[in-house]
């Protein structure tokens, strides 16, 4: 025994190495279930602080770019809103009730109602394997796991961590993320993954070989996650081809939103999303 | 530890922050600066420290990047070996109690290998627990490759326009 400790005394630096090693590594493997029990709180608020300070500053000197953005942004809503009062006009659509912020989407099938709380990109990364982005509002404006993050030109991410006054969200440019979609032409359901290479490209799995596919063709969101709204963009398809062996595509998106420039995001909340979660998790366990 | 040590802990991890971390070259490539503190804690400093402080620094960019351990793992392990790399490039050469290894007393020449070889063993370790696994073995070496390289010159144009002149 007393060998043991005098062994031990004699090389404590090794074994105080074996122990940090060991302890970092299985961080590694536990990641996400340890990370949102210890570190998420504080890292999250105190990074957010951090943050958010500098983007005071860089945001001062980019007052101008924001300023074009937003303003045609707001030419494509109104747009937007000009065609709506058309399909009014002409009783395509019937009238809905004039609730502030609410919009309809599915409105002859599910109702599924979304509203949006803007928020400002605080902290983005698009150079790693697993990317997150970090935005300045939390729980106390609203904001929840499993709220989607839509960009100016299409969908971004989704939140899985909020604080009080802060939120992280986990990428589209993220090995771990998928994202049920669809193709807007034909209506056929695949999924969207990245696979860790460019921050302009993902892939779309689980298209069948004999759906007719074009370049160029769009990627909207299914709105089966509940997550997204239906028909928000996700990409276009920039090429594809068969794959040796298999019976669907292999098709390279193009990510809509090009995440090097994030700035204002919307983030979705689905109001019925925890209703329509426990139904489907009904139908599972039948 | 003293407190130009503590110091400097904070200026590389804000350095890395809010400067390097926003920095994209082709997508491939994220320098990782904060290495630098721990190349540059005093040749005497005991290793016990060593290991602490550099545990420490990587938990810190983890916390920050959500990576949860794997720059802990990859500082600690190069905190461990930066004595042998030492010993060996430096063959037992004595210093003054407290110099910090640097281009003015180990030589330019030096100076970059002991950073490399360090560089290279944080960045592979680092890379491969990012992407776990071995699959795309040559994709994850290109990255670690031109990674280290960004890392390697970022660091030597730092110590270069920084350090102090021989007394």
């Amino acid at each position: 025994m007393r060998y043991l400790f005098q062994f031990l005394a004699k090389n404590y630096p090794f074994f105080l190495f074996l122990i940090l090693e060991v302890f970092s590594i299985s961080l590694v493997i536990r990641e996400n279930k340890y990370q949102s029990a210890v570190f998420s709180s504080i890292a999250n608020s105190f990074g957010g602080k951090v943050f958010s300070s500098y983007t005071n500053v860089v945001d001062y000197f980019q007052l101008k770019k924001t300023n074009d953005k937003l303003i045609s942004e707001n030419a494509i809503l109104k747009q937007q809103l000009l065609n709506y009062q058309l399909a009014i006009d002409t009783g395509v659509v019937e009238t809905f009730p004039p609730i502030a912020l609410l919009r309809l989407r599915n409105h002859d099938s599910l109702t599924v109602l979304y509203d949006f709380i803007n928020a400002k990109v605080i902290s983005n990364s698009t150079n790693r394997q697993k990317n997150y982005i970090m935005l300045n509002k939390g729980r106390k404006h609203g904001v929840k796991e499993n709220m989607g993050l839509i960009g100016p030109h299409g969908i971004v991410g989704v939140i899985f961590e909020t604080s009080e006054d802060f939120s992280s969200a986990i990428s589209l440019l993220n090995i771990k993320f998928n994202v049920s979609a669809k193709l807007k032409n034909s209506n056929e359901i695949g999924t969207v993954v990245w696979d860790g290479k460019s921050s302009r490209f993902g892939r779309l799995d689980a298209i069948e070989n004999y759906v007719p596919i074009a370049v160029g063709d769009t990627i909207i969101t299914s709105g089966f996650s509940y997550i997204f709204p239906e028909g928000e963009n996700i990409g276009f398809i920039e090429e594809f081809s068969e794959i040796a062996g298999k019976s669907s595509w292999f098709i390279k998106v193009r990510f809509a939103s090009t995440f090097n420039t994030l700035d204002w995001v919307n983030i979705t909340r689905n109001i019925n999303y925890d209703q329509l979660k426990k139904l489907s998790a009904k139908e599972l366990e039948d | 530890m003293r407190i130009s040590d503590i110091f400097r802990f904070i200026l590389f991890l804000g350095i890395q922050l809010l400067i390097f971390d926003n920095i994209e070259i082709g997508g491939y490539i994220n320098p990782f600066f904060y290495v630098l503190f721990i190349f540059s804690l005093p040749f005497d400093i005991p290793l016990v420290f060593l290991l602490l402080a550099s545990f420490a620094m990587g938990m810190s960019v983890d916390t920050f990047h959500h990576t949860y351990g794997m720059h802990a793992a990859a500082s600690v392990f190069i905190a461990y070996i930066r004595s042998f790399v030492i010993n060996f490039l430096l063959a037992g050469k004595e210093y003054d109690k407290g110099t910090i290894p640097g281009i003015e007393n180990m030589g330019l020449g030096k100076y970059v290998s002991f950073v490399s070889i360090l560089v290279l063993f944080h960045h592979f370790i680092y890379f491969f627990l990012e992407v776990f696994r071995f699959s795309n073995f040559f994709d994850t070496f290109f990255r670690i490759i031109l990674s280290s390289i960004a890392t390697l010159i970022i660091i030597i144009i730092y110590q270069l326009i920084f350090s102090k002149e021989k007394k």
